[in-house]
Protein backbone atom coordinates (compact mmCIF):
# COMPACT_ATOMS: atom_id res chain seq x y z
CA UNK A 1 0.00 0.00 0.00
CA UNK A 2 1.23 3.43 -0.83
CA UNK A 3 2.27 5.66 1.97
CA UNK A 4 -0.76 7.36 3.38
CA UNK A 5 -1.14 10.51 5.34
CA UNK A 6 -2.62 10.11 8.78
CA UNK A 7 -3.55 13.36 10.30
CA UNK A 8 -2.45 13.56 13.89
CA UNK A 9 -3.96 16.26 16.03
CA UNK A 10 -2.72 17.16 19.45
CA UNK A 11 -3.78 19.56 22.13
CA UNK A 12 -2.33 20.26 25.55
CA UNK A 13 -3.62 22.68 28.09
CA UNK A 14 -2.41 23.49 31.57
CA UNK A 15 -4.66 24.23 34.53
CA UNK A 16 -3.56 24.34 38.17
CA UNK A 17 -0.34 22.44 37.51
CA UNK A 18 -2.06 19.66 35.60
CA UNK A 19 -1.66 19.40 31.86
CA UNK A 20 -4.42 17.72 29.95
CA UNK A 21 -3.27 16.14 26.70
CA UNK A 22 -5.74 15.23 23.99
CA UNK A 23 -4.76 13.51 20.79
CA UNK A 24 -6.64 12.31 17.77
CA UNK A 25 -5.27 10.33 14.83
CA UNK A 26 -7.15 9.84 11.58
CA UNK A 27 -6.51 6.13 11.20
CA UNK A 28 -8.78 3.34 9.91
CA UNK A 29 -7.94 0.87 12.76
CA UNK A 30 -8.97 -2.24 10.84
CA UNK A 31 -9.35 -5.25 13.12
CA UNK A 32 -8.55 -7.97 10.61
CA UNK A 33 -11.89 -9.62 11.32
CA UNK A 34 -13.99 -7.83 8.73
CA UNK A 35 -14.47 -8.91 5.14
CA UNK A 36 -14.72 -6.93 1.96
CA UNK A 37 -17.45 -7.25 -0.70
CA UNK A 38 -15.75 -10.33 -2.20
CA UNK A 39 -15.66 -12.07 1.16
CA UNK A 40 -11.93 -11.65 1.52
CA UNK A 41 -10.63 -10.68 4.91
CA UNK A 42 -9.39 -7.13 5.08
CA UNK A 43 -5.93 -7.30 6.64
CA UNK A 44 -5.56 -5.85 10.09
CA UNK A 45 -4.22 -2.35 10.19
CA UNK A 46 -4.17 -0.59 13.50
CA UNK A 47 -1.98 1.51 15.73
CA UNK A 48 -0.33 -0.68 18.29
CA UNK A 49 2.00 1.68 20.08
CA UNK A 50 1.65 5.23 21.25
CA UNK A 51 4.27 7.19 23.13
CA UNK A 52 3.76 10.62 24.60
CA UNK A 53 6.67 12.55 26.01
CA UNK A 54 6.79 15.86 27.85
CA UNK A 55 10.16 17.60 27.68
CA UNK A 56 11.62 14.29 26.40
CA UNK A 57 10.35 12.36 29.42
CA UNK A 58 7.85 9.60 28.72
CA UNK A 59 4.58 10.42 30.45
CA UNK A 60 2.40 7.89 28.69
CA UNK A 61 3.01 4.80 26.66
CA UNK A 62 0.09 2.83 25.36
CA UNK A 63 -0.16 -0.54 23.70
CA UNK A 64 -3.31 -0.85 21.70
CA UNK A 65 -5.12 -3.77 20.18
CA UNK A 66 -7.52 -3.79 17.30
CA UNK A 67 -10.38 -3.02 19.67
CA UNK A 68 -9.49 0.64 19.77
CA UNK A 69 -11.99 2.46 17.62
CA UNK A 70 -11.44 4.09 14.27
CA UNK A 71 -9.80 7.52 14.41
CA UNK A 72 -8.46 6.80 17.88
CA UNK A 73 -8.62 9.38 20.58
CA UNK A 74 -6.74 9.53 23.82
CA UNK A 75 -6.88 11.96 26.68
CA UNK A 76 -4.91 11.96 29.91
CA UNK A 77 -3.40 14.27 32.51
CA UNK A 78 0.08 14.75 33.84
CA UNK A 79 1.65 17.13 36.30
CA UNK A 80 3.32 19.75 34.19
CA UNK A 81 3.48 23.39 33.38
CA UNK A 82 2.82 25.83 30.63
CA UNK A 83 5.67 25.82 28.14
CA UNK A 84 6.33 22.08 28.26
CA UNK A 85 6.92 20.51 24.88
CA UNK A 86 4.61 17.55 24.44
CA UNK A 87 5.38 15.09 21.68
CA UNK A 88 2.96 12.40 20.60
CA UNK A 89 4.07 9.60 18.32
CA UNK A 90 2.49 6.37 17.15
CA UNK A 91 3.37 3.27 15.17
CA UNK A 92 0.93 0.91 13.50
CA UNK A 93 1.25 -2.75 12.63
CA UNK A 94 2.18 -1.92 9.03
CA UNK A 95 5.05 0.18 10.30
CA UNK A 96 3.53 3.51 9.44
CA UNK A 97 4.34 6.17 11.94
CA UNK A 98 3.08 9.59 12.78
CA UNK A 99 3.76 12.26 15.28
CA UNK A 100 2.82 15.69 16.43
CA UNK A 101 4.26 18.07 18.95
CA UNK A 102 2.94 21.07 20.73
CA UNK A 103 3.93 23.55 23.38
CA UNK A 104 1.61 23.52 26.37
CA UNK A 105 -0.49 26.63 26.66
CA UNK B 1 -7.72 -19.95 11.48
CA UNK B 2 -7.11 -16.82 9.53
CA UNK B 3 -7.55 -14.54 12.50
CA UNK B 4 -4.73 -16.21 14.28
CA UNK B 5 -2.46 -15.93 11.29
CA UNK B 6 -3.02 -12.22 11.05
CA UNK B 7 -2.27 -11.84 14.68
CA UNK B 8 0.94 -13.75 14.25
CA UNK B 9 1.97 -11.29 11.62
CA UNK B 10 1.12 -8.44 13.95
CA UNK B 11 3.14 -9.90 16.74
CA UNK B 12 6.20 -9.81 14.52
CA UNK B 13 6.15 -6.09 14.23
CA UNK B 14 4.58 -5.35 17.59
CA UNK B 15 7.51 -4.73 19.88
CA UNK B 16 10.63 -6.27 21.31
CA UNK B 17 8.59 -8.52 23.58
CA UNK B 18 6.28 -9.24 20.68
CA UNK B 19 9.24 -10.40 18.64
CA UNK B 20 10.30 -12.76 21.38
CA UNK B 21 6.80 -14.13 21.72
CA UNK B 22 6.32 -14.60 18.02
CA UNK B 23 9.52 -16.56 17.63
CA UNK B 24 7.96 -19.03 20.01
CA UNK B 25 4.64 -18.86 18.23
CA UNK B 26 6.05 -19.29 14.75
CA UNK B 27 7.48 -22.69 15.61
CA UNK B 28 4.14 -23.83 16.97
CA UNK B 29 2.15 -22.28 14.16
CA UNK B 30 1.62 -25.67 12.53
CA UNK B 31 0.19 -27.07 15.74
CA UNK B 32 -2.83 -24.84 15.52
CA UNK B 33 -4.32 -24.93 18.97
CA UNK B 34 -1.13 -24.56 20.94
CA UNK B 35 0.05 -21.19 22.07
CA UNK B 36 2.20 -21.48 25.14
CA UNK B 37 3.56 -17.94 25.29
CA UNK B 38 0.66 -15.75 24.38
CA UNK B 39 0.36 -12.18 23.37
CA UNK B 40 -2.51 -10.81 25.49
CA UNK B 41 -3.88 -9.01 22.45
CA UNK B 42 -4.28 -12.36 20.79
CA UNK B 43 -6.15 -14.14 23.57
CA UNK B 44 -9.76 -14.84 22.67
CA UNK B 45 -11.25 -14.94 26.14
CA UNK B 46 -10.96 -12.86 29.26
CA UNK B 47 -9.24 -15.49 31.38
CA UNK B 48 -6.49 -16.16 28.86
CA UNK B 49 -6.05 -12.47 28.18
CA UNK B 50 -5.51 -11.74 31.86
CA UNK B 51 -3.15 -14.66 32.16
CA UNK B 52 -1.15 -13.62 29.11
CA UNK B 53 -0.88 -10.12 30.48
CA UNK B 54 0.56 -11.53 33.70
CA UNK B 55 -2.50 -10.65 35.74
CA UNK B 56 -2.94 -13.76 37.84
CA UNK B 57 -4.76 -12.23 40.75
CA UNK B 58 -6.66 -9.02 41.15
CA UNK B 59 -8.83 -7.38 43.71
CA UNK B 60 -12.10 -5.68 42.89
CA UNK B 61 -11.73 -2.19 44.22
CA UNK B 62 -13.89 0.91 44.27
CA UNK B 63 -10.74 2.96 43.89
CA UNK B 64 -10.74 1.99 40.25
CA UNK B 65 -13.49 3.67 38.32
CA UNK B 66 -14.51 2.70 34.82
CA UNK B 67 -16.57 5.41 33.22
CA UNK B 68 -18.51 4.10 30.28
CA UNK B 69 -22.02 4.66 28.98
CA UNK B 70 -24.48 2.10 30.31
CA UNK B 71 -26.04 2.01 26.87
CA UNK B 72 -23.85 2.49 23.82
CA UNK B 73 -25.84 3.20 20.71
CA UNK B 74 -22.92 2.59 18.45
CA UNK B 75 -20.55 -0.20 19.39
CA UNK B 76 -17.93 1.06 16.95
CA UNK B 77 -17.18 4.06 19.11
CA UNK B 78 -17.54 3.67 22.86
CA UNK B 79 -15.77 6.21 25.01
CA UNK B 80 -14.24 4.55 28.03
CA UNK B 81 -12.49 6.37 30.81
CA UNK B 82 -10.48 4.59 33.46
CA UNK B 83 -9.55 6.39 36.60
CA UNK B 84 -7.71 5.17 39.68
CA UNK B 85 -7.80 6.84 43.05
CA UNK B 86 -4.57 5.16 44.01
CA UNK B 87 -0.94 6.22 44.22
CA UNK B 88 1.96 4.83 42.22
CA UNK B 89 -0.10 3.40 39.41
CA UNK B 90 2.19 2.03 36.73
CA UNK B 91 -0.17 0.42 34.27
CA UNK B 92 -3.82 0.56 33.31
CA UNK B 93 -5.40 -2.02 31.06
CA UNK B 94 -8.80 -2.03 29.43
CA UNK B 95 -10.49 -5.34 28.71
CA UNK B 96 -13.80 -5.86 26.98
CA UNK B 97 -15.04 -9.29 27.95
CA UNK B 98 -17.22 -10.16 24.97
CA UNK B 99 -14.93 -8.87 22.23
CA UNK B 100 -13.22 -11.40 19.95
CA UNK B 101 -9.99 -10.38 21.66
CA UNK B 102 -10.88 -8.91 25.07
CA UNK B 103 -7.54 -7.26 25.76
CA UNK B 104 -8.10 -3.83 24.23
CA UNK B 105 -5.35 -1.59 25.43
CA UNK B 106 -2.67 -1.13 28.02
CA UNK B 107 -1.52 2.25 29.18
CA UNK B 108 1.80 2.69 30.93
CA UNK B 109 1.56 5.65 33.23
CA UNK B 110 4.79 7.62 33.14
CA UNK B 111 6.33 9.75 35.81
CA UNK B 112 4.15 12.68 36.75
CA UNK B 113 1.12 11.40 34.91
CA UNK B 114 -2.11 11.01 36.78
CA UNK B 115 -3.84 7.63 36.65
CA UNK B 116 -6.60 8.71 34.35
CA UNK B 117 -7.05 7.92 30.71
CA UNK B 118 -9.82 8.30 28.19
CA UNK B 119 -9.98 6.52 24.89
CA UNK B 120 -12.50 5.14 22.46
CA UNK B 121 -13.02 1.47 21.80
CA UNK B 122 -14.97 -0.87 19.58
CA UNK B 123 -17.38 -3.24 21.23
CA UNK B 124 -18.75 -6.18 19.30
CA UNK B 125 -21.70 -6.64 21.64
CA UNK B 126 -23.04 -5.98 25.10
CA UNK B 127 -20.32 -6.72 27.59
CA UNK B 128 -18.65 -5.95 30.85
CA UNK B 129 -15.74 -3.56 30.50
CA UNK B 130 -12.87 -4.13 32.92
CA UNK B 131 -10.32 -1.62 34.01
CA UNK B 132 -7.30 -3.26 35.58
CA UNK B 133 -4.79 -1.09 37.35
CA UNK B 134 -1.33 -2.12 38.44
CA UNK B 135 0.12 -0.70 41.65
CA UNK B 136 3.49 -2.17 42.54
CA UNK B 137 3.01 -5.92 42.16
CA UNK B 138 -0.71 -5.86 42.80
CA UNK B 139 -3.63 -5.47 40.49
CA UNK B 140 -6.88 -3.73 41.24
CA UNK B 141 -9.85 -3.92 38.96
CA UNK B 142 -13.37 -2.79 38.48
CA UNK B 143 -15.95 -3.24 35.80
CA UNK B 144 -18.83 -1.51 34.16
CA UNK B 145 -21.61 -3.11 32.20
CA UNK B 146 -22.17 -1.61 28.77
CA UNK B 147 -25.18 -2.50 26.67
CA UNK B 148 -24.50 -2.18 22.97
CA UNK B 149 -27.55 -1.67 20.83
CA UNK B 150 -25.68 -1.64 17.53
CA UNK B 151 -22.65 -3.83 16.88
CA UNK B 152 -19.13 -2.61 16.28
CA UNK B 153 -18.46 -5.06 13.49
CA UNK B 154 -20.68 -3.88 10.70
CA UNK B 155 -23.90 -4.47 12.65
Amino acid sequence: MAKQEYRTRLRAKEKDGIVNVKALVAHPMITGLTKDADGKIIPAHFINEVIVTANDKVVMKALWGAAVSKDPYISFDYAGKSGDVVKFSWTDNQENTGSADITVK
Amino acid sequence: MLKRRIFLKNTLVASATGAVLSSGLMTSASAKEEAPAMNPFEADNLKDALKAAGITDYEISDDVVVHAPSIAENGAVVTIKVEAKLDNVSEMAVLIEQNPTPYAANFFIGEGATPFVTSRFKMGKTSDVYGVVKVGDKYYANKQFVKVTKGGCGG
